[in-house]
């Protein structure tokens, strides 16, 4: 090896920078090819060192990751109910769940109060959207509680309440069980913090037409040739241009292709049977209350490994952002959710908007939506910026995850496999953050959707879980 | 570097050891890397070790090595009863065959203030060790928080509120302690921009230096920010001098021409020899005149 590496012997063909850019634009000045290293300090600064490098040192963490991943890459997910929810998860009259880390009515947003009125006007318990929300303010015999803490999932504001329908998945590997409504489409509905007239009708019509269709039909799928494989149809889904948060274009199609034999086939009146089809194929956005279970199935049975720094949900109620990580339990991590940047439909704008909102950023969290956004490039069309964007979001997400999904692949990528499992220390580590894709409620109570974008966890989150997993390191 | 390139003599490599590298912890651990691979290079005639007052078993050991590679050495390396850096490059130049006494200066001859204190405001270490030596020969102790020996230093971490009262001193803004959280001041020049203003305002200090350091990576252009200010101090003060050392070659970027004129128009004068400039700033305020 000579002397310095060569260093005297020429001029350096390439160099790689780190930080301030004044210096590789010295390099540059001087012709020299510079390579910049997008590096920053981990995110908190100093603050954070003690806790990482207990967190990084932890014996378990290797190996809790591993099984934490694989249990996530492995789960299954197949569609074999429909139902009420107070048949799948049991609930009672004046139980309302809703998306996100908990929260009670006083720091509720606007679309989860919205959601929360229509709800109670749904299940009689007000006669009017102002007498629901003197009975919530009160509080006397109502219960709020996060969809994740009953194996349930909700998009936007996620509220169920008993007389909901929805579907019930099941991981045939882990045996686990997950939850989610049927989706009512987009514009004013109650997920969107609506709670017009229409609203509830449609509603109405869901309980007495859509789901009991849909329930014979899956039933009778079920008893026929099996359940319907929606891993699977994700998988094929990525292949088709979608990413499954906010494009189920593909995935919509391909579920009506797989339940309209069955459908046909029930003997129900052929205009309830029309409307159902019509209702489903009308809404691009179906399938994502089946792409929602899926994923919670996955990182349900990847929970409660000690030692494991993989988040397991990541959630918002349109107030706080919160996510639960596999080695810390049932314990959340919250902090002041951030507002989507993106497009807006009609004459809304960015002041319209209310900050993030949902359950289905447990799509992200299972390697899908966001960080799928390069099988999706037509996604910028709805979420605002380049085809480039897309890919280069999804390359970003390699740096902040565990593993690549197996069955979900990237095409575009050599069909490489989804960036999945996000690592806490990866996290903090790059400071670089998930990144969802995700639609916009308005700000005010029964506006409904106003737009859908982009937006990122807060990084609070991430450092408080970190503290946490520093707190049981070993 | 600077210096030689005035003088004729080209500068083939130029390697940065870091500040404490010939110093008894670190041991000369690059200077020695340095020495091999210069050594194997065909091209170089002769090396100049530059180096901030150096342990004096590393130098030996040095040497040493210099010698059994055959490797023809200047040593430039500070200290209390050493050559100063440009008496170093006049050496080098004349040994390579040039010759050159005259060190270009720029501006107005300084006011003289006897009696009064001197401030060096630093951006680079070294040179703010050079000139504690040739200031400290003309002017006696000078306290720094860099200083030449212990019972000298100055506590600057009370940002921007030390005062060394009639004491004559020196501050390195590129220390550790100056540079928590910021850029090195070659680069953002704002905290010693800031403290000329604070000593050009104190009746006790008669004189300031202050250095401008050139070249890539540095501020793309220093004295658009510091002539303003240098004008500004001098604007109204009968008993300051304002005594620049500006490190640059014409093929620096930032154009050397250039920033010797806007500050030598700013009121300051300006020299190319950083000793030269201490030597200025010394006897701007020292009390009796040169015998």
């Amino acid at each position: 090896v000579s002397a310095l590496r060569g260093l005297l012997e020429g001029a350096p063909s390439r160099v790689v920078t780190v930080g301030v850019d004044l210096l590789a634009q010295a390099l540059d000045d001087q012709a020299v090819t510079v390579d910049r290293v997008d590096w920053r300090p981990p995110l908190g600064g100093d603050a954070v060192a003690g806790a990482l490098s207990a967190v990084m040192s932890d014996a378990r963490r290797d190996a809790a990751n591993r099984t934490a991943l694989a249990r996530l890459l492995g789960a299954g997910a197949e569609l074999v109910d429909v139902v009420p929810a107070s048949e799948a998860l049991g609930l009672e009259r004046g139980t309302f769940l809703h998306a996100g880390p908990p929260i009670a009515w006083d720091r509720a947003s606007g679309p989860l109060r919205g959601a929360l009125l229509g709800a109670m006007v749904l299940e009689g318990l007000a006669a009017s959207p102002e007498q629901a929300e003197t009975l919530l303010a009160a509080g006397a015999g109502i219960t709020l509680d996060p969809c994740h803490h009953h194996h349930a999932v909700g998009p936007m504001a996620g509220v169920i309440s008993p007389s909901m329908w929805g579907f019930v998945l099941r991981d045939p590997v882990h045996g686990g069980t997950a939850f989610c409504t049927l989706n009512e489409g987009l514009g004013k509905v109650l997920r969107y913090g609506a709670y017009g007239p229409e609203v509830i009708e449609r509603l109405q019509w869901m309980a007495r037409v859509l789901g009991p269709l849909l329930q014979q039909a899956v039933r009778r799928r079920v008893d026929g040739t099996g359940p319907v494989d929606i891993r699977s149809i994700v998988a094929q889904m990525l292949q088709m241009g979608d990413e499954g948060h906010n494009r189920n274009r593909a995935g919509t199609m391909m579920l009506v292709r797989e339940l309209v034999p069955e459908l046909l086939d029930l003997g129900a009146p052929s205009g309830d049977v029309a409307d159902v089809v019509r209702f489903c194929n009308g809404n691009d956005h179906f399938f994502l209350n089946l792409v929602m279970p899926a994923c919670k199935l996955a990182l349900d049975a990847a929970r409660d490994v000690p030692g494991s720094t993989m988040v397991v949900a990541m959630a918002r109620n349109g107030t706080d952002f919160g996510i639960q990580v596999s080695g810390t339990g049932s314990q959340w991590f919250t902090a002041p959710a951030n507002t989507p940047n993106g497009l807006f439909l009609g004459d809304f704008g960015p002041d319209d908007a209310n900050p993030d909102i949902g359950d289905s950023a447990i799509t992200e969290a299972g390697g899908i939506g966001g960080f799928a956004m390069a099988a999706a490039p037509a996604i910028v069309r709805f979420v605002g910026g380049e085809a480039d964007d897309a890919i280069a979001t999804t390359r970003r997400m390699y740096d902040i995850t565990l593993g690549e999904h197996p069955a979900y692949q990237v095409p575009v990528l050599g069909f490489r496999g989804t960036p999945t499992g996000i690592d806490v220390t990866a996290v903090v580590r790059t400071g670089v953050l998930p990144m969802i894709n995700t639609g916009m409620a308005g700000r005010v109570a029964g506006t409904g959707q106003v737009g859908a974008g982009l937006v990122s966890p807060p990084e609070s989150c991430f450092t408080q879980a970190l503290d946490a997993l520093a707190d049981r390191a070993r | 570097m600077a210096l030689l390139a005035h003088g004729g003599v080209g500068v083939r490599h130029c390697l940065g050891l870091g500040g404490r590298d010939l110093s008894a912890a670190v041991g000369g651990r690059s200077a020695r890397q340095a020495l091999t691979a210069l050594a194997a290079d065909a091209g170089t005639e002769l090396v100049v070790v530059v180096s901030k007052p150096a342990d004096p078993d590393v130098v030996s050991a040095l040497e040493r090595q210099a010698a059994e590679l055959d490797l023809a050495v200047e040593w430039a390396t500070l200290g209390p009863g050493r050559p100063d850096l440009t008496s170093a490059a006049e050496r080098v130049i004349e040994r390579l065959g040039g010759r050159t006494r005259l060190w270009p200066t720029w501006g107005p001859v300084q006011q003289r203030s006897p009696g009064l204190a001197l401030r060096g405001l630093f951006c680079g270490g070294t040179l703010c060790d050079e000139a504690m030596l040739v200031a400290g020969e003309l002017l006696g102790p000078i306290r720094s928080n860099i200083p030449l020996s212990p019972e000298l230093a100055l506590d600057v971490s009370g940002a921007g509120r030390w005062d060394a009262g009639s004491d004559h001193a020196m501050v390195d803004f590129g220390d550790d302690a100056l540079t928590q959280g910021r850029a090195h001041p070659m680069i953002d020049p704002a905290l010693r921009d800031e403290r000329l203003a604070v000593e050009a305002a104190d009746p006790r200090v008669g004189a300031i230096l202050l250095d401008v350091v050139l070249g890539h990576g540095s501020h793309p252009d220093p004295a658009a920010e510091l002539g303003p200010a240098i004008a500004s101090a001098l604007d109204g003060a009968s008993r300051l001098g304002v005594v620049v050392s500006l490190t640059g070659t014409p093929a620096d970027p930032q154009g050397f021409g250039r920033q010797a004129a806007t500050l030598a128009e700013a009121g300051a004068q300006v020299h190319l020899s950083n000793a030269a400039a201490a030597r200025a700033a010394a006897l701007a305020v020292r009390s009796e005149e040169l015998s």
